[in-house]
């Protein structure tokens, strides 16, 4: 029992708290959780790694080297930059195909990577589900809401041992006014996307 | 939930901060002060939050050492206080922190220190552990965030036992990871101060008073056997041996999760002997011997630098115990870089002798390798810095051929030294003399710490660098903190060089703690608004010039004016940081469409660094999803190529 889940993106993208809203909807179901974040030097528009660590005892708040279970990027790039150090081989990667074109791709030579390419190469050692989270985030009211998409999603791909319901009342919790319905219609978004 | 919420007996998933917090609100803390860090600001915010139910003091001080003589000062008249700060911020305290404990303290007073190993969010590793030592008070390090709530809790009863501050070190991964925290009590009453001079000896609070201050350090060194004994028997010290095996492990404060961490992967627990330390200073003596004395072979797992592990070595060659220890001076455990329990394991791997973790496809690895690229850090699309460093860069570049040294600061506007990709492949290329920025972010030549630019600018210029001007930048809350005395001495010196500070009326970088500057305090309550630029006057500062942040052209004129004038100038570019504008609801509305027909790849968004800005192989974009319709690219667009109008989402 138990699951280890990387969170990947970039700053501003929400993976902190949805690292937070994936822990604590575990922890709410008496699961023992670790939730932790590093974002490196910058607080927007660098890499930012969020992990959930779910099971019944949980002592090192760091997922160990390839031992995630899930990957969910929330920016390609950014999901390919930590997919070797973390994920198990046959994990699931749950990918946002929407990037966020870094800085460098304008000012230098450097090429973002083609999302066919990725997936190719993800396919060889793991489980991959791509899906628009931030075309899906629009639908459901604001581009910005890629972390409740992919919780959605999380749970309609994976065997996690939290349900819906556990993960809406967290987002009931966490947000107020209009962000609720709007968070629960992107989660819904995300839930039913992989469908038929 | 907040932290003064959840009830005695109850569970919550706290971040190690709010434990921390929490911790100190059971023990009654009376007052809490400290200044913005990551990774501790999170404690002063949540006591915030908590002190407007339970009423205590709480603030943001305009700098670590003022916020500690806030707390000793509160615990001077007998009522509980809580100074917090990342590891930097006590090196602003050493004076009064080596001070304060000839003599001591009488309500329980907690000096929180938050390591970070890693510099995730620092500028050195500083083992602030070896500073507790130095000033002979008790070092308390939590595994997790259960033992940083229950060890804040205590650590106000230990002071007031020992009349010693005491030192609790938390690093990034106990202060910003999330845990199960079992609750206690909250203690709700309130103390009233009260002041005695001669409180149990002569002139207690006067170092000067008196007897010498060398008396006062007599008392601080008869205290010490006392306090050594307080450790010998916390249940945050404990020993588990086995007889199954010669090999036994130490794990100290998060280095003990770590440690539990790989047991447990491994199948290993009960099979080895266990040795966990949660006071790194004063060691628990008594259990280290009987440790020594029970294993051969010994591996040291703590955070930072190889502190608890020397000691040990030093009990070891007191108890002539042959006992190999292995760890950080060893080479086993890394000598830089944060630790983990993958490192704990290849250790036990190489001893136990089996393999520690699946292998992915090498291939897979090789052909993921191939096509990642970098992705330098950047500033918001909409940040106010975008528009004072695209003018300082158009400003800088008309001086052709001079070399101007540009001293940069801590807070966001270090990303405009943070380099690009671009950088290193110039820098690869072979050139070692400074480039001609090709964006903002290759700005900076210069950071270090907090309040540091304007300082080195006026050695600069006193050791007469004639190549260029010399420049440095700070922002408000750095200006307020640390760079009034260097400014005081910039007129007093008569220096000729530019100063500019970036005012985005918040302290951002930290998560938009207010400031002096800001006319709010911790709480949201109004208070006075402290201008810089009457602050600047009133300094005897005689070039000074006020420019809105966006208002590049102004920006730019007063760059030069500052570089070209006689004596010290200081700019004040000003305009409220974009992320506080909109958590506060509000907007720009300054929507910005693309004529791609007009661009004649001049590259001077590239230049300005928006992240929003999408230029790839010529063809100019707007990425909807981050623009914020600031309007500032519109605005340094030669060609109208981004121009206002409307704009479809795509």
């Amino acid at each position: 029992m138990g699951h280890d889940v990387l969170l990947t993106g970039v700053g501003g993208q929400g993976v902190v708290k949805t690292s937070y809203i994936l822990g604590k909807s575990a922890f709410e179901r008496g699961m023992d959780v670790k939730v932790g974040d590093s974002h490196g030097s910058a607080m927007r528009g660098g890499s930012v790694v969020g992990q959930v660590r779910i099971g019944s005892e949980i002592f090192s708040p760091n997922i160990p080297k390839n031992q995630a279970d899930i990957l969910l990027a929330f920016e390609p790039l950014e999901g390919i930059r930590n997919v070797s150090e973390y994920l198990s081989d046959g994990g699931l990667f749950l990918m946002n195909s929407r990037p966020l074109l870094p800085f460098d791709v304008q000012n230098s030579d450097l090429k973002y990577p083609d999302i066919g390419e990725m997936k190719n190469i993800l396919e060889d050692s793991f489980r991959v589900k791509v899906l628009n989270s931030t075309k899906l985030a629009r639908k459901a009211g604001n581009a910005r809401m890629v972390g409740a998409v992919m919780l959605g999603a999380l749970l309609s791909v994976s065997d996690m041992e939290i349900g819906e319901k556990d993960v809406l009342r967290v987002i009931r919790e966490e947000f107020s006014g209009d962000t609720v319905g709007r968070n629960i219609e992107a989660f819904k978004l995300g839930h039913d996307c992989f469908e038929d | 939930m907040e932290i003064y919420e959840q009830a005695a007996g109850r569970s919550e998933l706290f971040l190690g901060n709010e434990a921390i917090a929490r911790g100190a609100v059971e023990a009654g803390v009376d007052v809490a002060a400290s200044y913005p860090g990551t990774p501790a600001s999170e404690i002063i915010e949540k006591l915030g939050e908590a002190s407007g139910e339970l009423d205590f003091h709480v603030e943001w001080s305009t700098n670590e050492k003022v916020a500690f003589e806030v707390g000793a000062g509160a615990s001077i008249t007998g009522v509980r206080s809580l100074v917090s700060m990342k590891y930097a911020g006590l090196n602003w305290v050493m004076d009064p922190f080596m001070t304060i404990v000839y003599g001591g303290v009488r309500g329980g007073f907690v000096i929180v220190v938050a390591d970070d190993p890693g510099a995730h969010y620092s500028s050195n590793e500083q083992d602030t552990r070896f500073l507790a030592r130095y000033a002979e008070i008790p070092c308390l390090e939590p595994a997790d965030q259960q033992e940083a709530k229950d060890m804040a809790n205590y650590a106000f009863e230990l002071s007031e036992e020992i009349e010693l501050p005491v030192f609790l070190r938390s690093v990034t991964r106990v202060s910003h990871t999330r845990g199960e925290v079992e609750c206690g009590e909250i203690d709700e009453n309130i103390r009233e101060p009260k002041f005695d001079r001669h409180y149990e000896s002569y002139y207690r609070w006067n170092v000067y008073g008196g007897s010498s201050p060398v008396e006062k350090h007599k008392w601080l060194k008869d205290k010490q056997p006392e306090i050594k004994e307080e450790m010998q028997n916390l249940p945050w010290n404990s020993l588990n041996l086995s007889n199954d095996s010669d090999f036994g492990i130490i794990g100290v404060g998060i280095g003990m999760s770590y440690v539990k961490g790989a047991l447990d992967d491994l199948d290993l627990d009960g099979e080895v002997s266990v040795l966990k330390i949660g006071t790194s200073y004063p060691l628990p003596e008594g259990k280290v011997e009987k440790f020594l004395q029970n294993v051969e072979r010994a591996l040291i797992v703590e955070e930072g630098e190889p502190f608890v592990e020397r000691n040990i070595e030093r009990i070891a060659r007191m108890e002539s115990s042959s006992v190999n220890l292995m760890g950080k001076l060893t080479g086993h455990m890394p000598k830089v870089d944060e630790i983990n329990s993958d490192m704990v394991k290849e250790n036990l791997g190489r001893i136990f002798d089996f393999k520690t973790h699946s292998e992915l496809n090498a291939e897979t690895i090789e052909e993921l390798k191939e096509i990642t690229i970098p992705r330098s850090s950047t500033f918001c699309p909409g940040c106010p810095h975008l528009g004072t460093f695209f003018g300082l860069k158009e400003a800088v570049k008309k001086l052709e051929g001079e070399r101007p040294i540009i001293n940069g600061d801590i807070g966001c506007y270090e990303i405009a030294g943070y380099g690009s990709h671009k950088e290193l492949e110039r820098y690869r290329e072979g050139e070692s003399e400074k480039f001609d920025p090709s964006s903002i972010y290759e700005l900076i030549d210069t950071n270090y710490v907090m309040g540091g630019g304007i300082g080195l600018m006026e050695g600069q210029f006193q050791a007469q660098y004639n190549d260029g001007p010399v420049i440095s930048v700070a922002g408000d809350s750095t200006f307020f903190h640390s760079t009034l005395p260097a400014i005081v001495n910039a007129v007093y010196n008569d220096v000729d060089g530019l100063f500019i500070v970036l005012d985005n009326s918040w302290t951002c970088m930290t998560g938009h703690q207010p400031n002096p500057g800001s006319g709010e305090r911790i709480m949201g309550e109004k208070s006075k608004r402290l201008e810089i630029v009457d602050i600047l006057e009133s300094l005897g500062v005689e070039n000074i010039h006020e420019v809105g942040a966006h208002e590049v052209e102004d920006v730019i004129d007063a760059f030069e004016s500052g570089m070209s004038e006689e004596g010290f100038s200081v700019v004040v570019s000003k305009r409220p940081c974009v992320v506080e504008v909109m958590r506060r609801g509000g907007s720009f509305g300054y929507e910005v469409s693309v004529e791609s027909d007009k661009c004649t790849d001049c590259e001077k968004c590239v230049e300005l660094g928006c992240p929003a800005i999408n230029y790839d192989d010529g063809i100019l974009g707007i990425d909807d999803v981050l623009c914020v319709d600031c309007g500032l690219c519109a605005k340094i667009c030669p060609t109208d190529a981004l121009e206002k109008g409307g704009r479809d989402g795509t």
